[in-house]
């Protein structure tokens, strides 16, 4: 009865935001949950879940699990939006059960960071658990590294019958597999992306979790990942389930390379650049299987899924000819990995950074000094830099202290997005937009209204 | 002109970019025709501070913490003692400054004997304390930054605070102190990028730095537009 109740309050809330004229909010979701508590445990109980966690790349590998489903001809329904709290993922549940909570959809894809983890783990019903890695992110809100990590370990104590899908490159992601009771399937990339990748400068995970012992590596990819051993308690990266076994090309708009699903072996073309992608795609791999999506299906999706908006999303300029392109950076890892992707285009391009320092960006800002920039202004294509956001200043001291090589840093105050929209659109070259979490949600309306692209509640 | 910078633990204590600083003293040598280097002192490596003009040391994790202070007292402590009490300049930032101290009580008890360079202790409580804050050193100098620690300084009678709060926490949150200063070391919470954000307090250790070997000497002013407007920014922000 409650079940009944809690749910017909949220879609009755929701239809009254609707008649309101605003978008999905968590509002219905509080209200349900104030019915009915445990109302998630009901509503999961038909449905096949996977949820996606870790700190890079979650949603762009719940597009890609999306795109998967569809092209296996299944049912599902997705947390979009970011609404990633315990309200949204309820009322993401109830919209898509019939009103005595009877799922409508076989699957469910869910998307939390690990502080909703937490607190979805204790009252979902689980089959697959991706977790994409373990990086340092936004530390005035979540503390020390380790913490992420122990936070999804925890959340998925939670959930012994889920299969867990662990990147088996990630020292500290892995490092789960010991502790919990959960069927473990590893994923990773088992050569460096280019040659003789070197160690990075700054490591989230320089020693060993187990015994503190600095860990050898025979490879690195990129950040902590790679082919870690600790010479020490021989703690060590595992042949992983899936992986990547050789890298083809890695291009702007698309990557190609070998991969072993459990043993058989595929050429495979992810349609998104960007060496971190290859992680989100074998990743996916791994999951879409162990939800019981057959490889060639898996393959599939990976040559056609589309990015999700924000993360190497692309518009047309208004001239024909150039592209816009948003790609969102939300830690030191991230945007280290998006500069070394921008050093990877030879075209003539206007790079614009965009800081903003509100809770869902890290209150801190200082995590920018531990992006690696090396090299990228020394490449001459960058033919204007400019600077924008909330905490436009301290990325211009930045790029400044990094060396602009003469350039100057133009700066776009106020958060003014109409006026970066002007810029982007006049340049006469392609365009690189690269805002942090809330300053892309502030500025991805403005440039879709202008240059068309999908409207962001829908 | 030459100075050399030791950069203690880069490897480890290197959180909320802390790098930023050595970054921004290099740059502001340089571009006075200084020349600069930097030496990493990292776990297993000694040093002679005799061979170093400025020493840094940023802040970290706990959970590399307690791998660290064995390094320490393997002979470091005795080098970086040598430096305070010889003069030269020293900047120690967050867990870093915490550890020129005597010792940290975390909130459960847990005692970590520390270097026990200058006079104060920490203790750990449960709340961080967090935001963006400001404090003015006793030269006038008005710093911006960011704090982020659960742990509270309390200063002994042999050290003097480094500066008084504008606004936030500091030390404690109770006395209105910010950080510690003994002869030419200078402590913070203020983690990170202190420097880049901080010009007049860059040049201010840059001098004393040259002031030691070279006697008194006058540094040609930069163009420090940006970092002005960077600082406005958040004052406006989160100051006043
Ligand atoms: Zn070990």
């Amino acid at each position: 009865m409650r079940v009944f109740l809690s749910c017909l309050v949220c879609r009755f809330v929701t239809f009254v935001l609707q008649k309101l004229g605003r978008g999905a909010t968590s509002m219905p979701g509080q209200f349900a949950l104030r019915v009915k508590r445990n109302v998630l445990a009901d509503l999961s109980k038909n449905v096949k879940v996977i949820i996606v966690t870790g700190t890079n790349g979650k949603t762009t590998s719940c597009r890609i699990i999306e795109e998967g489903l569809k092209e296996a001809g299944k049912s599902y329904f997705i947390n979009k939006s970011g609404a990633n709290l315990i309200t949204g993922v309820t009322a993401s549940f109830i919209m898509n059960s019939t009103i005595t909570g009877k799922a409508t959809k076989e699957y469910a894809i869910v998307e939390c960071d690990e502080n909703a983890f937490k607190e979805v783990s204790r009252y979902i019903r689980a089959d697959v658990i991706l977790v994409t890695n373990v990086f340092r992110d936004q530390l005035d809100r979540y503390g020390e590294v380790t913490h992420t990590l122990n936070a999804i370990k925890e959340s998925v104590k939670n959930l012994p019958n889920a299969t867990v899908c662990l990147d088996a490159d990630c020292s500290l992601t892995y490092s789960m597999s010991r502790e919990i009771p959960n069927k473990v399937i590893t994923f990773g990339v088992n050569v460096p992306f280019e040659k003789d990748a070197k160690a990075p400068e700054i490591s989230d995970a320089k020693y060993c979790i187990f015994c503190k012992h600095e860990y050898d590596y025979t490879y690195h990819t990129y950040g902590h990942l790679g082919g870690f051993v600790c010479p020490k308690c021989g703690y060590k990266r595992p042949d992983p389930d899936f992986a990547v076994t050789s890298v083809g090309e890695l291009k702007q708009d698309h990557s190609i390379v070998a991969a072993s699903f459990a043993g058989s072996e595929n050429i495979i073309k992810i349609n998104i650049g960007g060496s971190y992608n290859v992680y989100n795609a074998i990743g996916c791999a791994a999951a879409l299987s162990a939800a019981g999506i057959d490889e060639k299906t898996v393959i599939s999706a990976l040559e056609h899924f589309n990015g999700a908006f924000g993360r190497m999303e692309q518009f047309d300029a208004g001239d024909g000819k150039h592209k816009v392109n948003l790609i969102l950076v939300k830690n030191p890892a991230g945007f280290s990995q998006t500069m070394k992707f921008l050093s990877s285009i030879d075209e003539d391009y206007t790079m614009i950074l965009s800081l903003n320092d509100n809770g869902a960006d890290g209150r801190d800002v200082s995590w920018i000094w531990d992006v690696d920039f090396s090299d990228i202004f020394k490449k001459e294509n960058i033919k204007d830099i400019y600077v924008s956001g909330k905490r436009c200043y301290d990325m211009a001291i930045r790029v400044k202290y990094e060396g602009s090589e003469g350039r100057e840093i133009k700066v776009i105050e106020n958060e003014d997005y109409e006026k970066l929209c002007d810029i982007a659109t006049s340049q006469g070259r392609d365009v690189y937009i690269v805002p942090t979490y809330t300053s892309m949600m502030t500025m991805r309306p403005v440039i879709a209204k202008r240059l068309g692209g999908k409207e962001f509640w829908e | 002109m030459n100075i050399k910078i030791a950069h203690l633990y880069p490897d480890m204590l290197n959180l909320y970019g802390d790098r930023g600083n050595i970054i921004a003293l290099t740059q502001r040598m340089k571009q006075r025709g200084i020349d600069v280097s930097t030496d990493a002192i990292t776990m297993g490596k000694t040093f002679n501070a005799d061979d170093y003009d400025i020493l840094f040391i940023g802040g970290g994790q706990d959970f590399e913490q307690d791998v660290l202070l064995d390094d320490l007292k393997k002979g470091k402590d005795a080098e970086i003692n040598k430096a305070i009490q010889s003069s030269k300049v020293m900047l120690a930032i967050c867990g870093g400054f915490q550890m020129l101290g005597k010792y940290y009580k975390t909130y459960d008890g847990k005692m970590l004997e520390y270097m026990g360079a200058l006079d104060f202790y920490t203790e750990g409580k449960p709340e961080r304390m967090i935001g963006n804050y400001a404090f003015k050193t006793k030269e006038g100098i008005e710093i911006v930054g960011f704090e982020n620690h659960s742990g509270r300084t309390y200063l002994g009678t042999g050290v003097e605070p480094l500066g008084k709060m504008i606004k936030g926490y500091g030390n404690n949150g109770e006395d209105g102190t910010e950080g510690v200063r003994y002869k030419n070391t200078f402590g913070t919470y203020s983690h990170g990028p202190i420097l880049p954000k901080n010009p007049q307090f860059a040049d201010f250790l840059i001098s004393k730095a040259l002031e030691n070997k070279y006697g008194k000497t006058e540094l040609a002013p930069l163009d420090d537009i940006l970092e002005e407007k960077a600082r406005k920014q958040v004052f406006k922000l989160y100051i006043k």
